[in-house]
């Protein structure tokens, strides 16, 4: 492979990372666009044996790049919640959501579900620090019975009742 | 004080107050009296000798002068280890000794009386059953509908709110939730940091799970971080300021965008 072709092979590759944060700031045609003009170009660097198909990798980088908000400003992210790609690992899988607000990133939560096959259990059952509201809530159709910390009997069956009722 | 509702199509249903609290029993099959009068029994067995609200008990009288543990009965000392095995097991944040002194094992007493009027219903042919005591559940086998008990877990910001909740499975039979206005005092501060307000864990067995939800409480993400490395459980804790730990079992999906 010629210098040139590496360079080329190199700035596609910067452009698909640029797609990867494009993937947080843009809905999913965009995405698919841009990722097909890296793959574009990675195929021109590869059997870049002429200097025409050279020429027209380097080109269509230099174009990758500058549509990426590495060098347009990062700041400005569009808002929105953006939920990425489910990355699968040995005992089950993990899921990054990243929450845009006033172009600044003001949240990230990884969503972590075990595989539910893991032997020894220990491993994923590990709690993780989360935000409240992101703990599954009650389907009171489903419950058939209810645990909180007692104080009093009085106290245990009126606050049952009204669980169950208002949930 | 026993309101035995049983009979009812398919199912049993039984109420009675032990311990200072309500016993909910929930059976697929109905219930025979005689094995009622057993699981009635169990805790009514434990409290005769353990409870602190009784000036006869033999707890009371080690209340009173603790010099006497030494002769105390079989079943007691017995109770007594396991509690200090326990407060071993989890660096000192699950004690049976009262800040004021008096030892006090209600802390494992409530799950020993749950466990052995579970150990009654298998014992007679009961396989599907749903027990809870105070908010201390557990389970044998599924639901008639074939279901898995799924247990309901209350808000500690509004106790009159369910929370989340927890399907029961193989390893996670037993849901214990301690919380920061329990009655008693064997729920101890270890760690400044803990600022936990109510805690929930899901064991194999209704001890262990009563045990842990009370020591993490106490001890906060310490503890909680030491037991996980020990016990196969699942967490879910609640903070005062809105943070939570909990298992990946009581996520929510991730929402679809």
């Amino acid at each position: 492979m010629s210098i040139r072709a590496r360079v080329a092979a190199v700035v596609a590759s910067v452009g698909v990372l640029g797609a990867g944060w494009a993937v947080g700031t843009a809905n999913g045609a965009t995405v698919a666009s841009t990722t097909t003009t890296g793959t574009t170009n990675t195929n021109a660097g590869t059997s870049g044996a002429s200097g025409t198909t050279s020429t027209t990798s380097t080109s269509t980088g230099t174009t990758i790049t500058g549509t990426t908000p590495i060098t347009s400003g990062s700041t400005s992210y569009k808002d929105g919640t953006y939920t990425g790609t489910t990355v699968t690992h040995q005992y089950g899988s993990v899921t990054v959501t990243v929450t845009i607000s006033g172009g600044k990133i003001t949240n990230v939560t990884a969503n972590a579900v075990s595989d539910g096959q893991h032997r020894s259990g220990s491993i994923n059952s590990q709690a993780i620090p989360l935000m409240k509201s992101e703990v599954l809530a009650a389907d009171s159709a489903k419950v058939s019975t209810i645990s909180g910390a007692t104080y009093t009997t009085t106290a245990y069956i009126t606050s049952l009742q009204s669980a169950l009722s208002k949930a | 004080m026993e309101r035995d509702e049983t009979g009812g199509p398919g199912r049993g249903q039984l109420v009675f107050e032990a311990m200072g609290t309500v016993v909910t029993l929930v059976s697929t099959e109905p219930v025979l009296a005689s094995t009622v009068g057993a699981v009635v029994g169990a805790f009514a067995e434990l409290e005769e000798r353990f409870s602190l609200h009784r000036e006869d008990s033999e707890a009371s009288a080690i209340g009173r002068d603790r010099s006497l543990i030494r002769t105390a009965s079989e079943p007691y000392r017995d109770m007594y280890w396991d509690a200090v095995a326990w407060l071993a097991a989890t660096g000192g944040a699950f004690t049976p000794h009262r800040p004021d002194g008096v030892v006090d094992l209600s802390g494992i007493v409530k799950a020993r009386a749950i466990e052995a009027a579970g150990d009654v219903l298998v014992a007679a042919g009961h396989l599907d059953w749903c027990l809870n005591a105070g908010g201390d559940v557990l389970v044998s086998g599924v639901q008639a509908s074939g279901e898995a008990w799924t247990v309901g877990i209350v808000d500690a910001d509004d106790r009159g709110r369910l929370w989340t909740q927890l399907a029961t499975r193989p390893g996670r039979l037993a849901v214990a939730t301690s919380g920061v206005q329990e009655r008693g005092e064997h729920v101890w501060r270890l760690a400044s940091a803990s600022t936990f307000t109510q805690v929930t864990v899901a064991a194999a067995d209704i001890e262990t799970a009563d045990v842990l939800a009370t020591a993490i409480l106490g001890g906060g993400v310490d503890t909680l971080q030491l037991v996980q490395r020990g016990y196969d459980i699942d967490v879910l804790a609640q903070s005062s300021d809105g943070t939570v730990w909990a298992s990946p079992v009581f996520l929510a999906p991730a929402p679809t965008t």
